[in-house]
């Protein structure tokens, strides 16, 4: 519990400009942000892993009373977004959760985020654990932010 | 390669070369007439004349109410927090290109899942994008009706494993009527804002 506050801590003082990277093993995560109306959001971010392959099977968040992993189909003109079990990172391998594909769900927020706000979201790999990260919100962002770390 | 070999070879590429000019030539002659869309463009469409839905506020609005002004229209549910945040944001870049001739433009959102998306909902999740975003809302029933009439396709889709308890799968396209209340546009989502900005101020031109 304490390690986590000052995990968080320490991570809210060296991110506190904007989108950055973390990393965690050979596992680097880039730029997470976030989109979505009052009641759901979408996360999104770069999973860059240069070691063996790892799996990412859950995220966990106190902003929203559910969070899952999701993908979008696009068939044939159709939206389709299903909920998924794991997103497989294969080894040497960049993995990108972005507008119409691969994204966090992050379902019935406690409360709307603002614009620019950040809140702490932990991700579970298979191999690599538990890895707190930072995301901001970017309502009326397309892409990812084009920030450099 | 033998030389016959290769001035045959020479002499069917100068050709499929001079070919390809010539056709370039007579696209860019057609260019200049008619206007360009980087959209599909669905002028004189038989389906999407006209809808009617109660904006946030609880009016009943049509297309008339808004003659004058070019209007996007996009079917999509609040719960969708990718597809249809893609549309909106793009919608809302592309007026921020528009400049002084943003005014022109007005984006409707209507849901496509009037069970959750209560006005409230609604009102909230578009003024999210940009307050001058209109929400729009109507039955159960007649929201099919509605979609039906600008083929629209969406259904209602159980998630058992997941918290959201169902989502609705639907076409993603945004429609765009020119300022004389005509079907014109019909925006992929892979368009970016400045292509679609282009494309409705090309309308507002009266293109």
């Amino acid at each position: 519990m304490l390690k986590n506050f000052f995990l968080s801590l320490v991570l809210s003082i060296c991110f506190s400009a904007e989108a950055s990277n973390f990393k965690a093993g050979d596992i680097t995560i880039h730029q997470p942000w976030a989109r979505g109306g009052a009641n759901m959001m979408a996360g999104y971010m770069k999973l860059e892993n240069q070691g063996k392959a790892d799996r990412l099977l859950s995220a966990s968040s106190q902003v929203s009373e559910a969070l899952e992993l999701h993908q979008h189909v696009h068939d044939n003109g159709v939206m389709r977004m299903r909920k998924i079990d794991s997103i497989a990172l294969p080894a040497k391998e960049v993995i990108e959760l972005k507008p119409q594909g691969l994204h966090l769900m992050f379902i019935r927020l406690k409360k709307p985020l603002a614009q620019g706000e950040r809140f702490t979201v932990t991700l579970h790999f298979e191999k690599t654990g538990d890895v707190p990260v930072e995301f901001i919100v970017d309502a009326t962002g397309q892409a990812a932010p084009q920030k450099q770390p | 390669m033998p030389a016959h070999q290769t001035r045959r070879w020479f002499i069917q590429s100068s050709s499929l070369l001079f070919t390809s000019v010539l056709l370039s030539l007579t696209a860019c002659e057609k260019l200049e007439n008619t206007p360009q869309f980087n959209s599909i463009d669905i002028s004189g469409a038989p389906y999407g004349k006209d809808f009617r839905f109660q904006d946030t506020e609880g009016q009943w609005r049509m297309l008339a109410d808004y003659r004058g002004k070019s209007v996007l229209l996009f079917f999509g549910f609040t719960q969708c927090p990718d597809v249809c945040p893609t549309a909106l944001a793009r919608a809302a870049a592309a007026r921020q290109l528009l400049g002084k001739k943003a005014k022109n433009l007005q984006v409707l959102f209507a849901t496509l899942d009037p069970e959750r998306d209560t006005p409230a909902i609604i009102k909230a999740y578009v003024k999210g994008f940009d307050p001058s975003f209109i929400g729009l809302r109507t039955s159960v029933e007649d929201t099919k009706t509605q979609a039906s009439n600008f083929k629209v396709f969406y259904e209602k889709v159980a998630l058992k494993d997941s918290a959201i308890g169902y989502t609705i799968d639907h076409t993603a396209l945004s429609y765009v009527f020119d300022p004389n209340g005509q079907l014109r546009l019909a925006v992929r989502d892979s368009l970016t804002a400045q292509q679609l900005a282009q494309d409705i101020q090309l309308l507002l031109e009266g293109k």
